[in-house]
């Protein structure tokens, strides 16, 4: 094949060939301020957007007047305050916090398991969730104690459980098999889906609130929403991040990840642990919303790059700007009334993987 | 010359299957050694337990006076590198991102690649001809050349002893001699000490300097390979027939199989 006359190539063809270059801290932080600045844009026009129109410019004011030191002429109705920091705000910033939280985990379990189509809820954390949600709604349970919903916590708890059971069924002394954590974790999400229907079927005739959970959604959310789920959720991205550039050597198989130094059953089990902790939380105060996390990461593999480091961030500003959207159209489309954003999301993510399949060809698993 | 890589009353079985049982081998510094045996005499699981994938059941495997088991994976890839027989072509990798994976070992886990680790993968492309390849995409790459990045990806590692499992298994017949000839000046060039599980005997007799039978769980026949390739030690480890000839221009044993047509003459 021409090798052997290629032995000594000449010494001026060895110079940097294009485009070998380092993933550089500049490269990203650039692409990262770009993607932050549109989410900021977008949370500032969803913000205004409701039954009281609020122009972006006074929105930039009302935010602006929160700063110290700064005091502005108040040439705003004083309800606007009311609406935007009470109202709109926390459930806007809300959905940029689990629309991240989805996307981010999506990326790193797609990456962990080699599997573009897998997505957070992919072992168990959804359906565990819905089915402790489902399990303190539909029984005489309080579902508030000391002013605390405890909807959040049932949720919570169901899908860490979940997730919990799937891996310690899964978990062989050799290791975790990862194809046999996704076999568990599609077993326990039916078991769990067919114990959610049988609840409903068994009880109350009014299950509204119940599909409405399932639907997902941030209606009445309150500030002390993002305060709950915001403890989890930082230290799960914090350590998803931290673990970027492992995850690309998990894009080989695992025998040449152990052969290049990495500790791959520990690494395992702190991604799939960083992982179901962000989704749980995000899931216990928005209900199962789909699509996010599978759509941000394929936009960002299309637009930008594969490189881990690159895609997990910047899956995350995509998944929150997408999900402020998504809730925008859904509780403004056929106001007054509102409709569960995981319908929303279902809609443009149908159609967007379908294009992706056509575009790929194939999914590899 | 002294044994850089050590291997003592090594026994390994997956469940009830024994596969290797008390095997002794040594390895000496700077040499190339072949590993040749019979479909699932154990040459993958030997080279596995010397990469740290696979824990042995008995006995020790040394590198310079270290216990391997004993390393941490990241410790233990600073020293043993590894061209696996089917790589693995992740999707959406340019090669150089593929060489790069292999300074992971130099790496702490929030650093990233510098400088020094560009220098190490340019050194490593240039020795295997893949620098001009850098920017293209893995899945772009022809089976020999895909091949050579893999290399290049084990010798980034800068570690002391290099494994290969069946380098020529999947190329033609140009493309084996060529990649050996590269691993041979790699090995002049860098003193890196090969150990290399081998398919065909007549190619590792030809660029060996040391054989190693492997039946039966242990080491049958060692040493250079006119003596050790005789046709009675092939019958008895691969239970063939077959005539050992001489290479007309190296004079190495050039080893012929039999079958049952040759009685007719």
């Amino acid at each position: 094949m021409g090798l052997a006359r290629n032995r000594r190539p000449p010494r001026e063809a060895v110079h940097p060939s294009p485009g070998a270059r380092l993933l550089s801290l500049p490269y990203l932080s650039s692409h990262l301020a770009v993607a932050l600045l549109a989410l900021v844009v977008i949370v500032i026009v969803a913000g205004g957007i409701g039954s009281v129109y609020i122009p972006p410019l006074d929105m930039l004011k009302i935010v602006a007047d929160k700063a110290p030191l700064l005091s502005l002429e108040h040439t705003w109705p004083e309800s606007w305050d009311t609406i935007i920091w009470q109202i709109r705000f926390p459930r806007v910033i809300l959905a940029v916090l689990v629309g991240g939280a989805l996307a981010i985990s999506g990326a790193t379990y797609q990456g962990l398991f080699r599997n573009p189509i897998a997505d957070p809820y992919l072992i168990g954390v959804a359906s565990g969730a819905g089915l402790g949600a489902t399990l303190l709604l539909v029984t005489e349970l309080p579902i508030y104690s000391h002013g605390l919903s405890l909807l959040p916590i049932a949720a919570f708890a169901g899908g860490l459980l979940a997730v919990s059971i799937a891996y310690s069924i899964a978990r062989q002394s050799g290791g975790l098999p990862l194809t046999t954590l996704i076999l568990a974790g599609v077993a326990i999400s039916s078991l769990a889906s067919a114990a959610i229907s049988l609840l409903i079927i068994r009880s109350d005739p009014d299950v509204r609130p119940v599909l409405a959970w399932l639907l997902g959604g941030f209606g009445g959310t309150q500030w002390r929403d993002v305060q709950i789920v915001l403890p989890y959720l930082v230290p799960g991205v914090v350590i998803m991040i931290a673990y970027s550039r492992i995850l690309n050597l998990f894009q080989v198989d695992e025998d040449e990840a152990r052969q290049l130094g990495v500790n791959v059953e520990r690494t395992k089990l702190i991604l799939i642990g960083a992982a179901s902790l962000t989704t749980a939380a995000a899931v216990s105060v928005s209900g199962l919303i789909g699509f996010v996390g599978l759509i941000a990461p394929h936009a960002v593999r299309l637009i930008w790059r594969h490189d881990h480091r690159v895609l997990l961030p910047l899956s995350m500003m995509v998944g929150a700007g997408f999900l402020v959207l998504s809730d925008l159209v859904a509780r403004t489309i056929v106001s007054p009334s509102e409709l569960p954003v995981g319908v929303v999301t279902a809609f443009c993510g149908g159609p967007f993987f379908l294009y992706l399949l056509r575009r790929r060809g194939r999914v590899t698993l | 010359m002294t044994a850089i890589l050590k291997m003592k009353g090594l026994g390994f079985s997956y469940g009830s299957r024994v596969v290797l049982n008390g095997l002794s081998l040594a390895v000496e510094e700077g040499e190339m050694m072949g590993l040749v045996g019979a479909n699932g005499a154990g040459k993958t699981t030997l080279l596995r337990l010397v990469s740290g994938v696979l824990k042995p059941r008995e006995g020790r495997v040394e590198l310079a006076g270290v216990d391997l088991p004993g390393l941490r994976p990241r410790d233990r890839a600073r020293l043993v590198a590894v061209v696996p027989q089917s790589p693995s072509a992740p999707q959406g990798f340019t090669a150089l991102e593929l060489v790069l994976m292999g300074r992971n070992p130099h790496l702490g886990l929030l650093q990233w690649e510098g400088p020094r680790d560009l220098e190490a993968c340019r050194r490593a492309m240039e020795l295997t001809l893949t620098w001009d390849l850098a920017s293209r995409p893995l899945s772009s790459l022809s089976g020999g050349e895909r091949q050579r990045v893999f290399i290049a990806r084990a010798l980034a590692q800068e570690g002391r002893l290099l494994l290969l499992d069946e380098p020529t298994a999947h190329l033609d017949i140009g493309y084996q001699p060529a990649i050996l000839d590269m691993i041979e000046e790699i090995r002049k060039e860098t003193r890196i000490t090969v150990l290399a599980a081998m398919h065909d005997l007549t190619l590792a007799a030809q660029y060996c300097h040391r054989i190693a039978i492997l039946h039966e769980g242990a080491i049958y026949a060692l040493g250079k390979p006119g003596d050790v390739l005789t046709p009675e030690n092939v019958s008895a480890a691969f239970g063939a027939s077959v005539h050992i000839g001489e290479h007309p221009v190296y004079h190495t044993p050039v080893v012929l199989p039999l079958g049952r047509r040759g009685d007719d003459g």
